[in-house]
């Protein structure tokens, strides 16, 4: 019962953040200097057939009339047509999967990695190997993730020539060896930024009472570990996650860029380099979303795991 | 003492900062023969939550013991050195002061009452069935419900009661209580006290009961050790203690203690606080606040000297207490 | 007494600091001033420690190695990579100052009229950080600057500049704003601030006297790192081509330029990363030595 009236609540918030997203992104590409037909039709184009054009994109109507058309057409999957002629929801459809494959490739790598040196710098809080991991930590954060991809792709894939660097391979074999090092680069960027956050909550559970609890009876190693300590440390590493959905995304897009790889964020900057706006906005609505609806299940996540909401 | 074994003997304890090397508990030895409750009073800040907490290796990650031994009497051997590690969840168990943050949030109340027994490797279903029993047990009405319940959803009192019972759920010889009664409310501190006296007797448990409460102490305990600074200044049978201490600390201690019988009397305040660790007066660590105190007091520590059977008292002026007059 | 953490700060008072020791975080600090007192001297005397103009081209000698009259050789164009790298450091760092002393003032502001103000406005202002927080400001950033073009150039900023400044300032206010505004309530709650407030002290002299002084520790524990993230910030735009133009002597511009000659020249590129993870760890180093001082 607790937990649909959770669910509910959530959904009606998610609603109207999305709606007040579609806002963002309209206003936003609103401000782009230049007449969208003129660009599609170029210079020399007659003005009869821009003014042509610009009515039939509904672009000689008020504003609010254009975003009240804009969210109408979203909402029926149609998020216009690139200045290629090509519909934008088929360029999100090809480029997609080569993006989603890098997201889950870098967590894969990330998501453990801080979650053992969190733990290790926890455990031997204040204490040598703490404070390497802290350091080593913050100064990884200055690393530009480009640059550590391009050293990879010069020191181990143009030498050993066994991972391919440009777009990921088709069969499982190939796209497991074209994804290593973009997912590793990836992870060195996105690793340093869970492990602050990640160590002082498991220092939290850490110091807790009820760990002092569990030990003085006598539970130890993984039961203590798992049960006790990451069952409680879940809530804090899922909505750490879902806060850093944004900055996860922003790091594909530098992957992709440097890795030559053709998914959303290298069509997100070749679209605003033409000044494609449609694709722009269509990719940039995709995104958001995504940061909403990462946002939206990690606190769902969250407070289905803790009992306190699920049955008050 | 009394001709029996202790159930443990603590000798020469010391804890310290890590980091600083600062001394919070100084060479305290103490033993509790089985069946027998120790009391142990003090302000906060006096090291004897520490001094309870090392039994088990349960000092936070900042402190350390710097010198000591523990020995602990098995259920079959005799007495014998051990590790804190090896009592825990064997032997000897702990209550600890606040019921609200001892229970793991994430675990339903049976499971927390069985996580000992697991642990030690019995069955889920014998480890259940008995966390039933012992919530019967400690008190806690409609134990099958109640098993299912969050620690959320239950009172203070009622969480003491299942922290006794996973106290007991590992079958202890020696119960370490860290004031257990502090954070009630007077009514149900009342209950937990009542309940803790009748386990002790029905089960036999040796305890060591750590309280800032002399009034709690002198109800529970046969012997007390007054903890001043990390040191223990006197040592005792409660009842005599209480009746005619031989260190000015306790003295005002008992004095600042409200009196439910005998006419209304205005209450002491002792002058002055405890120092830092870190920086204690020279002499004795309570002569800067001591009514009593001589030059002599503030040149050495004094030492705890036993001063008849089974007293013992760190205090240089301690014949002149004898006297009784008044501080 | 509720748990260990308490009892550790209750029993354990802080560690005595003996006279002769140096304190905590002072080496930290005193390598991060050495590495961006370096940078900072090389931008400010760059033309006595490089030869001609960054944008000098010798068509005739394009992709030479590192040789005594080139340190590191040249690019595609002939021109000077060291020249580049030393220039590029007053552009990578104006930008990376301005982009975070703005954001540090106005968020520190905003935190601060937070903590003072009526309910309503801090609630309104809290909601406001929380959004921005969860929004992907840097794709927006993508879209925007993209469409828009870098511009021309404002006052003494080059093109680009100054969108990006902007960019900056929208997305790291929040930071600032957040510490202001716990300071504020924080030392609000304390008793001689209200006695100061009932001893007839106006508003703003309390302000004066105990925020500031409380929490501009952090604030520049903060400004530190945040110029460092900065410069990886603009370089990583203007390698993606949003912001900075490409010809411009910038660090990111400057490894986007010499992907394509990764295998033969790769010092083109390992130079101006290095750059940019250097300046940015030497900030780093000094905010956290200085957090280490603070908190000892």
């Amino acid at each position: 019962m607790v937990a649909m009236r959770v669910l509910l609540g959530r959904l009606l918030q998610l609603l109207l953040v999305l709606l007040a997203v579609t806002l963002v992104v309209f206003v936003l590409t609103q401000i782009a200097p230049g007449d969208a037909a003129r660009l599609r039709l170029g210079p020399r184009a007659s003005p009869e057939a821009v003014s042509e054009l610009r009515h039939q994109l509904g672009l000689d109507r008020s504003l609010p009339q254009q975003y009240l058309a804009y969210v109408n057409r979203v909402l029926h999957g149609d998020f216009g047509t690139s200045i290629d002629g090509q519909r934008v929801s088929s360029i999100i459809g090809q480029r997609i999967s080569d993006t989603l494959w890098l997201l889950l490739g870098t967590l894969m790598l990330a998501v453990p990695a801080a979650l053992v040196l969190a733990w290790t710098a926890a455990w031997f809080r204040d204490r040598s190997v703490d404070h390497v991991i802290r350091l080593g930590v913050l100064l990884a954060l200055f690393l530009p993730a480009f640059w550590v991809g391009f050293l990879l792709i010069r020191l181990v894939a143009i030498p050993t020539a066994w991972f391919p660097v440009a777009d990921l391979g088709s069969s499982p074999g190939d796209l497991i060896r074209s994804l290593v090092l973009p997912s590793l680069t990836g992870a060195i960027i996105l690793t340093p930024i869970l492990v602050r956050s990640l160590r002082s909550s498991l220092i939290d559970v850490l110091d807790s009472e009820y760990i002092a609890v569990a030990r003085s009876l006598g539970v130890g190693g993984s039961t203590l570990i798992v049960r006790h300590v990451l069952r409680n440390a879940l809530g804090p590493v899922l909505t750490l996650l879902a806060l850093n959905v944004g900055y996860l995304f922003f790091g594909v897009v530098i992957l992709e860029a440097t890795f030559n790889i053709s998914g959303l964020g290298s069509a997100l900057v070749e679209a605003s380099a033409k000044r494609d706006v449609y694709t722009v906005q269509g990719i940039t609505l995709l995104f958001a979303t995504g940061v909403v609806l990462a946002n939206t299940l990690g606190e769902t996540a969250v407070s289905l795991l803790d009992p306190r909401t699920v049955s008050a | 003492m009394t001709g029996t074994e202790p159930v443990i003997e603590i000798a020469n304890l010391s804890i310290a900062a890590a980091q600083s090397g600062v001394t919070l508990v100084d060479d305290v030895s103490l033993h509790v023969d089985a069946g027998e409750c120790l009391g142990i009073v003090g302000e906060s800040g006096s090291g004897k939550s520490l001094t309870l907490r090392s039994i088990l290796g349960l000092l936070p990650p900042a402190l350390h013991r710097t010198q000591g031994t523990v020995r602990f009497q098995g259920e079959k051997e005799g007495l014998r050195p051990v590790e804190p590690r090896e009592l825990r969840g064997h032997g000897v168990s702990m209550i600890f002061q606040e019921p609200m943050s001892s229970l793991n949030p994430t675990m339903r109340i049976g499971d927390l009452v069985a996580a000992g027994p697991r642990a030690r490797g019995v069955s889920r279903r014998a480890a259940a069935d008995q966390a039933l029993r012992l919530l019967a047990e400690v008190g806690v009405p409609h134990p099958e419900q109640r098993a299912r319940a969050w620690p959320h959803q239950l009172s203070g009192g009622l969480r003491q009661r299942v922290m006794i019972a996973m106290a007991l759920s590992v079958e202890p010889r020696l119960l370490l209580c860290d004031e257990p009664t502090t954070a009630l409310d007077t009514t149900v501190q009342d209950q937990i006290l009542t309940l803790v006296e009748r386990l002790r007797i029905e089960r036999g448990l040796a305890l060591i009961f750590v309280s800032h409460d002399l009034s709690v102490i002198s109800r529970i305990a046969d012997r007390t050790a007054v903890m001043y600074a990390g040191r223990i200044i006197e040592h005792g049978p409660t009842g005599a203690l209480v009746d005619s201490p031989r260190h000015p600390y306790t003295r005002a201690l008992i004095e600042s203690m409200p009196q439910l019988h005998g006419p209304p009397v205005r209450l002491k305040t002792i002058n002055g606080s405890p120092p830092t660790a870190g920086r204690l007066p020279p002499g004795c660590r309570f002569a800067p606040r001591c009514p009593l105190a001589v030059d002599a007091c503030h040149q050495a520590d004094p030492p705890l000297l036993n001063i008849g059977p089974h007293r013992a008292t760190a205090c240089l002026r301690q014949a002149e207490m004898n006297v009784g007059e008044p501080v | 007494m509720t748990d260990t953490a308490k009892i550790a700060a209750e029993e354990a008072p802080p560690a005595r600091k003996p006279r002769s020791r140096r304190r905590r975080g002072d080496g930290k600090v005193a390598v991060g001033m050495v590495i961006v007192g370096l940078f900072v001297l090389a931008a400010v005397f760059a033309p006595l420690i490089t030869s001609g103009h960054p944008a000098d081209q010798d068509l005739l000698n394009r992709l030479a190695p590192p040789s005594h009259a080139h340190l590191l050789g040249t690019d595609q164009l002939g021109r000077d990579e060291w020249t580049r790298l030393v220039y590029a450091i007053r552009v990578d760092l104006r930008v990376a100052l301005l982009g975070s002393l703005i954001p540090a003032i106005l968020g520190s502001l905003i935190g601060i009229a937070a903590g003072l103000g009526s309910s309503w406005l801090d609630t309104a202002i809290m909601r406001t950080s929380d959004i921005v927080v969860s929004l992907p400001l840097f794709i927006f950033f993508i879209a925007l600057v993209g469409l828009l073009g870098p511009g021309t150039g404002f006052l003494f900023l080059g093109p680009g500049e100054l969108p990006l400044i902007i960019g900056f300032t929208v997305i790291s206010w929040v930071v600032y704003a957040r510490l202001l505004r716990s300071e504020v309530r924080r030392v609000r709650s304390m008793d001689y601030v209200r006695a100061a407030r009932l001893g007839g002290l106006p508003r703003w002299r309390v302000i004066g006297w105990h925020i500031v002084p409380n929490s501009i520790g952090q604030t520049v524990v903060y400004l530190f790192v945040d110029v460092g993230l900065a410069v990886v910030a603009i370089s990583t735009l203007s390698f993606l081509g949003v912001g900075i133009p490409i010809e411009t002597p910038e660090w990111g511009a400057m490894i986007q330029s010499g992907r394509t000659v990764i295998q033969t020249n790769w010092w083109l590129i390992a130079a101006p990363g290095a750059a940019i993870a250097l300046i940015g760890m030497g900030l780093a180093l000094i905010g956290d030595g200085l957090d280490d001082r603070i908190k000892s």
